[in-house]
């Protein structure tokens, strides 16, 4: 094979990263022997290289696989319009799904600069299962009580009502513990129940 | 006057921002009904307490400064609990209803989470899960001779979220939390509904 300038740049960058294939290597080095510009290329192929092993790594969401995954499925499927929209809502509802169900700490294999993360587009952040409650204007507070019928004080009642059987309900569920759900009853636990069940940031919690 | 013009707009759309309205509590998933439940004649420290959905998300609205308080009543669209003690009662019913109730949710969809007995006492939890959430709790506890306590809540629950209540506010103040408030304990023979907007 005659290697040219034209069409040695995916040979060279084979040759930084270890994986030219052996037939080719004496026809790559044959070519950057005469050529000043291809060995100035090959010498920032492995600069880049280098530089991008020595940056901090983090564990690539999967999200971000996913959507990876996505981008590369749809140039594939180049021609295959219909094909390639169902692919990108499928694994766009997958990259959500793994949003969703991502855990802290539960990351992938796949190690990705940090650097290359931050210049790429915006990576969700896990999705906690019960979304924080907005502050309630107390004002429109006020109006919406008022508007359902019921007084300021029954309104209180009902919170203190509502405060005791939640404490209740979680008070019982801690003393049954935590432990008692995952050990013994794992094999039965709801696929919904596991789902929301994920390790408490107390590492003294025991059963 | 001109006052009094506004109010109604904006109340109509504080209203928007309660969810639930005007849902029928009997139909979510995740409800038990828990009416047919008798307490027994002589029973003390009755409390019987209904929240429907309306109720719960004004009741849950109101400021906290807890996070993990805020973010658990956040979840609940509807309460109902029925809780007395039996000290010195026939309790022939009550044993009755509990094991019926139990029945009745291992038969359904609900799946039983925890059965503990410590003595005497059972404590039974059991959760429904609907379109892959967790949709009812129902927590029943049963102590002959002591207390009796059925308590069923619906909405998009978390159990994580309780469990971190119970963690971040310690055996005292989740104690305090569940002696805290007023108003719903009874005098021996008679009971107060809280929540009596549906009635």
């Amino acid at each position: 094979m005659n290697i040219h300038c034209a069409n040695c740049g995916p040979e060279l960058a084979a040759w930084a990263a270890g994986e030219l294939e052996p037939g080719l290597r004496d026809a790559v080095a044959a070519h950057l022997a005469d050529c000043p510009a291809c060995r100035r290329e090959l010498e920032r192929e492995l600069v880049l290289r280098s530089t991008l092993a020595g940056l901090p790594s983090t564990a690539c969401p999967a999200v971000v696989v996913d959507r990876i995954q996505g981008v590369i499925t749809r140039e594939q499927s180049v021609g295959h319009r219909r094909r390639r929209l169902a692919a990108g809502g499928a694994l766009a509802a997958a990259a959500l799904a793994g949003a969703l169900l991502l855990r802290p700490g539960a990351g992938d294999d796949a190690r990705v600069p940090v650097a290359l993360l931050e210049s790429g587009s915006a990576v969700s952040a896990p999705a906690t299962a019960t979304p924080l409650p907005s502050p309630v204007d107390p004002a429109a507070h006020a109006a919406a009580v008022a508007a359902a019928g019921y007084t300021p004080e029954q309104v209180a009642a009902a919170r203190r009502d509502l405060i005791r059987t939640v404490a209740l309900a979680a008070a019982v569920l801690d003393r049954t513990g935590r432990q008692t759900i995952s050990d013994v009853f794992s094999e039965r636990v709801p696929a919904a129940v596991a789902g929301s069940l994920r390790p408490l940031d107390d590492p003294t919690r025991g059963g | 006057m001109k006052a009094r013009n506004l109010l109604l707009p904006v109340a109509l759309a504080a209203l928007l921002t309660v969810p639930a309205l005007g849902e029928d509590l009997t139909k979510l998933p995740g409800y038990v009904d828990l009416d047919w439940v008798a307490v027994p004649a002589g029973a003390t420290e009755i409390q019987d307490i209904r929240l429907d959905p309306l109720l719960a998300g004004l009741a849950a609205g109101g400021s906290d400064t807890d996070p993990a308080l805020n973010q658990a009543l956040a979840m609940v669209k509807s309460v109902r609990v029925k809780s007395f003690s039996l000290a010195g009662v026939d309790e022939a019913s009550v044993a009755a209803d509990v094991k019926k109730l139990q029945d009745r949710l291992n038969k359904g969809t609900w799946q039983r989470l925890i059965y503990m007995k410590e003595g005497e006492e059972t404590v039974t939890v059991s959760t429904l899960s609907h379109a892959g959430k967790l949709a009812g709790l129902m927590v029943l506890t049963y102590e002959p001779g002591d207390s009796a306590t059925f308590i069923n809540v619906v909405g998009d629950l978390d159990l994580t979220t309780l469990l971190r209540l119970a963690t971040q506010m310690h055996g005292g103040e989740l104690t305090g939390l569940m002696s805290g408030a007023e108003g719903v304990q009874a005098d021996a023979g008679g009971h107060r509904d809280s929540g009596t907007g549906n009635e």
